[in-house]
C-alpha cells in the first residue's frame, strides 16, 4: 500500500534551546520514513497552512489572534512546558495544515495510510489554549474537515499522555469517537475511566488509564476488550491516530514499557477499525528519545503498509492487565449514570 | 433539588463549640436576575434559629434529597453541629434574602484527607435561580483556599438539578451510579497555570531550557 507523508516544511524556528520538543524529532522521524525505502510507494503531499476558517472548526477566533500577536511580539514562555516563537505561528498553522493536505490526497486516491509527520504536537492544544508543547490541535483540525464532509471519524490517541484538548474539542460531537490509552497519574491529570463524553456525547470518550511499567500486551487487551466493542458500534468511516512514540520504554517522559514491536500491532489493530484501506492517517504527537521515535515511527509505517521490518520483540508481562476489568466497570457506571439522568429529565 | 446528602457525623457528647476564626473575606452580595441581591457569608453559631426555620420551610421532596430520608426537624445537637463549623475542615455557606436563609451549601473534610464531602440545600421558592452554582463556586474556592483538592459528594439520580451544578462547575468530574444514587467526584487541582509538567522532574533533558 502506498504511505502518503507530508511534504517537510521548515520547523526549524519552532526551537527553544534544550527544550525536548525539538527540531531533531522531525529529522528522526524523516528518516524513519526514508529507511522503508518505499520509492514510487511514497507519494508526498504538498505543504499547506490551514487556514483561519479550517482553524476556526476547533480553535476560538480570539486564541486564535491572541496567539499569533504573542508569536509576532518575539513569542516566549505560554506556560512552564509550552513556548512559541516568532516564527512558531506559522510553523503551526503548516502542521495543522499538513494533515489536511495528506487527507486530500487520501481522498483524491481513495487509497493509502496517511502520515502525518509535524511538530509542535497537538492533543494537549484545547479550544482556547495552548499547552503541554501543543499550540494548534492537529489531529482535531483535521477530523474537524472530515465531519464537514460527513463522515464519522474515530480518533485513537495512544501517545503516553492523555490528550486532553483533542477530547475537550470532541466532548460534545457525537459524530467523534475519542479512545485513549495512556500512563495515569500522569499529565496532564486527566483520562480517567469514567470521563465518558458529555451529554451529547455520551460513550463517544474512551478512556483506557495504564499503570506505570504497563507493556505492550496490556494496552493491547484494553484496546480489544474495552474499546473495540465501542468502536464497533460506533462504525467510523475514518481512523485517526494521535501517534506520539512517548510509550516507548526508552522515553524519558513517561515510564511505559512499550516496545517498536508493540507500535507494529497497535497500528495493525488500528487498520482492523477502519471500514476498508485508504482510511487510516497517523499524526505525529509525542516521542522524545530520537533512536526510539525513528525505530518506532519505522515499525509503525512498516507494519501499516505491509513492508518487511525489523522491529523489537512485543513487550509484556508488565502491569496494568487487570486493570482492564475495573476501567470497563467505571465506564460502564459513568454510562449508565449519564443515561439514567438523560431519562429522568431532559439533558440541560 | 438542589440538594445532595451529607453523612450525619457522628456529635461527640460534650464537644464544645469551636472558637474559630470567622471568615469575613467569604461574604459576597448576589444578584438575582429580577433584581433581588441577597448575601452570601459563612454560618456562624448564631444562625441556629434562623437553620431551624430554614428547614421547616424545605418541602418534603427538599428535605428527601438532602438526607435521602424523612427529616422534618433539625434536632439541637443537629443544629449546633450544622452551625458550630471551624471554618477550615468542616465549612458552611449561607445565602440570606433579608434576615431570612434561604440556601445552604458545606463541605467536611475526611479526616486525614484532602476530600471533603459536599452538600446543598436551597429553599423551594428559590431554586433554578443560579444559586446552586454560586454556593457552589464560592465553596470550592474556599475549599481549595484549604487545601481540599477534591469534592465528594452522594446525589439521588433524579436530582438532576444538582448533577447540572457539578456539571457546569467546570472541575473535572467523575460519577459512578448504584441503587438510584450517583456518586460523584469533582477534582478542584488548580486550573492551568498551576497544573504539572509534562516534563518529569528531575527534567531528563538540558538546563538552558526554563
Amino acid at each position: 500500500m502506498v504511505l502518503i507523508v507530508n511534504e517537510f516544511y521548515d520547523d526549524a524556528g519552532h526551537e527553544d534551546p534544550g527544550h525536548p520538543e525539538r527540531p531533531s524529532r522531525t529529522s528522526a522521524v524523516r528518516s524513519a520514513v526514508a529507511d522503508l525505502h518505499l520509492g514510487d510507494d511514497l507519494i508526498v503531499a504538498p505543504a499547506r497552512e490551514a487556514s483561519r476558517a479550517e482553524l476556526l472548526a476547533v480553535h476560538e477566533g480570539s486564541y486564535l489572534d491572541e496567539l499569533g500577536a504573542f508569536c509576532y511580539d518575539g513569542g516566549g514562555d505560554i506556560d512552564q512546558d509550552t513556548y512559541a516563537t516568532y516564527d512558531s505561528w506559522s510553523i503551526a498553522k503548516n502542521a495543522a495544515g499538513a494533515g489536511l493536505a495528506v487527507l486530500e490526497e487520501m481522498r483524491s486516491r481513495n487509497d493509502g495510510v496517511g502520515f502525518v509527520a509535524t511538530r509542535p504536537p497537538g492533543h494537549h492544544a484545547l479550544s482556547d489554549r495552548a499547552m503541554g508543547f501543543c499550540l494548534l490541535n492537529n489531529v482535531a483540525v483535521a477530523a474537524a474537515s472530515l465531519l464537514a464532509l460527513g463522515e464519522r471519524v474515530l480518533v485513537l490517541d495512544w501517545d503516553v499522555h492523555h490528550g486532553n484538548g483533542t477530547q475537550q474539542i470532541f466532548w460534545n460531537n457525537p459524530d467523534v469517537l475519542y479512545v485513549s490509552t495512556h500512563q495515569s497519574p500522569l499529565f496532564p491529570g486527566t483520562g480517567f475511566a469514567g470521563e465518558v463524553g458529555g451529554w451529547s456525547a455520551i460513550d463517544r470518550t474512551v478512556n483506557i488509564p495504564l499503570p506505570s511499567g504497563a507493556t505492550g500486551d496490556a494496552l493491547q487487551r484494553a484496546l480489544e476488550n474495552v474499546a473495540s466493542p465501542v468502536i464497533d458500534d460506533f462504525a467510523p468511516t475514518w481512523v485517526l491516530i494521535s501517534a506520539g512514540f512517548d510509550a516507548h520504554r526508552a522515553d524519558p517522559m513517561a515510564e511505559l514499557q512499550l516496545t517498536s514491536g508493540d507500535f507494529s500491532e497497535l497500528a495493525l489493530l488500528a487498520a482492523s477499525f477502519a471500514p476498508r484501506s485508504g482510511r487510516v492517517a497517523m499524526f505525529l504527537e509525542g516521542g522524545y528519545d530520537l533512536d526510539a521515535l525513528r525505530a518506532s515511527v519505522h515499525a509503525t509505517l512498516g507494519a501499516a503498509v505491509g513492508a518487511t521490518v525489523v522491529a523489537e520483540p512485543r513487550s509484556n508481562g508488565g502491569p496494568g492487565a487487570e486493570q482492564v476489568a475495573r476501567v470497563q466497570q467505571e465506564r460502564q457506571a459513568a454510562v449508565d449514570a449519564l443515561h439514567s439522568l438523560e431519562a429522568t429529565e431532559s439533558a440541560p | 433539588m438542589d440538594a445532595a446528602r451529607i453523612e450525619s457525623p457522628p456529635l461527640r457528647a460534650g464537644a464544645s463549640s469551636t472558637v474559630a476564626r470567622y471568615p469575613a473575606e467569604l461574604e459576597a452580595k448576589v444578584e438575582l436576575g429580577d433584581g433581588r441581591t441577597l448575601r452570601l457569608r459563612a454560618i456562624r453559631g448564631e444562625d441556629e434559629r434562623r437553620l431551624f426555620a430554614f428547614h421547616r420551610r424545605l418541602s418534603a421532596e427538599s428535605i428527601y434529597t438532602r438526607y435521602f430520608s424523612f427529616h422534618p426537624e433539625l434536632s439541637v445537637d443537629e443544629l449546633h453541629h450544622l452551625t458550630h463549623v471551624d471554618y477550615e475542615s468542616r465549612l458552611a455557606l449561607i445565602v440570606e434574602d433579608g434576615d431570612e436563609l434561604i440556601g445552604v451549601a458545606r463541605y467536611e473534610r475526611y479526616p486525614g484527607t484532602s476530600e471533603a464531602e459536599v452538600a446543598f440545600v436551597v429553599q423551594d421558592d428559590y431554586q433554578r435561580l443560579g444559586l446552586g452554582r454560586r454556593l457552589f463556586a464560592g465553596l470550592a474556592a474556599a475549599a481549595r483556599a484549604r487545601g481540599i483538592t477534591t469534592f465528594r459528594a452522594e446525589t439521588l439520580c433524579r436530582n438532576h438539578d444538582m448533577m447540572s451544578v457539578f456539571h457546569h462547575s467546570g472541575f473535572p468530574m467523575t460519577s459512578s451510579v448504584s441503587a438510584g444514587e450517583i456518586s460523584v467526584r469533582l477534582s478542584l487541582e488548580p486550573p492551568s497555570d498551576e497544573l504539572p509538567s509534562i516534563v518529569p522532574t528531575p527534567k531528563p533533558f538540558g538546563l538552558s531550557w526554563s
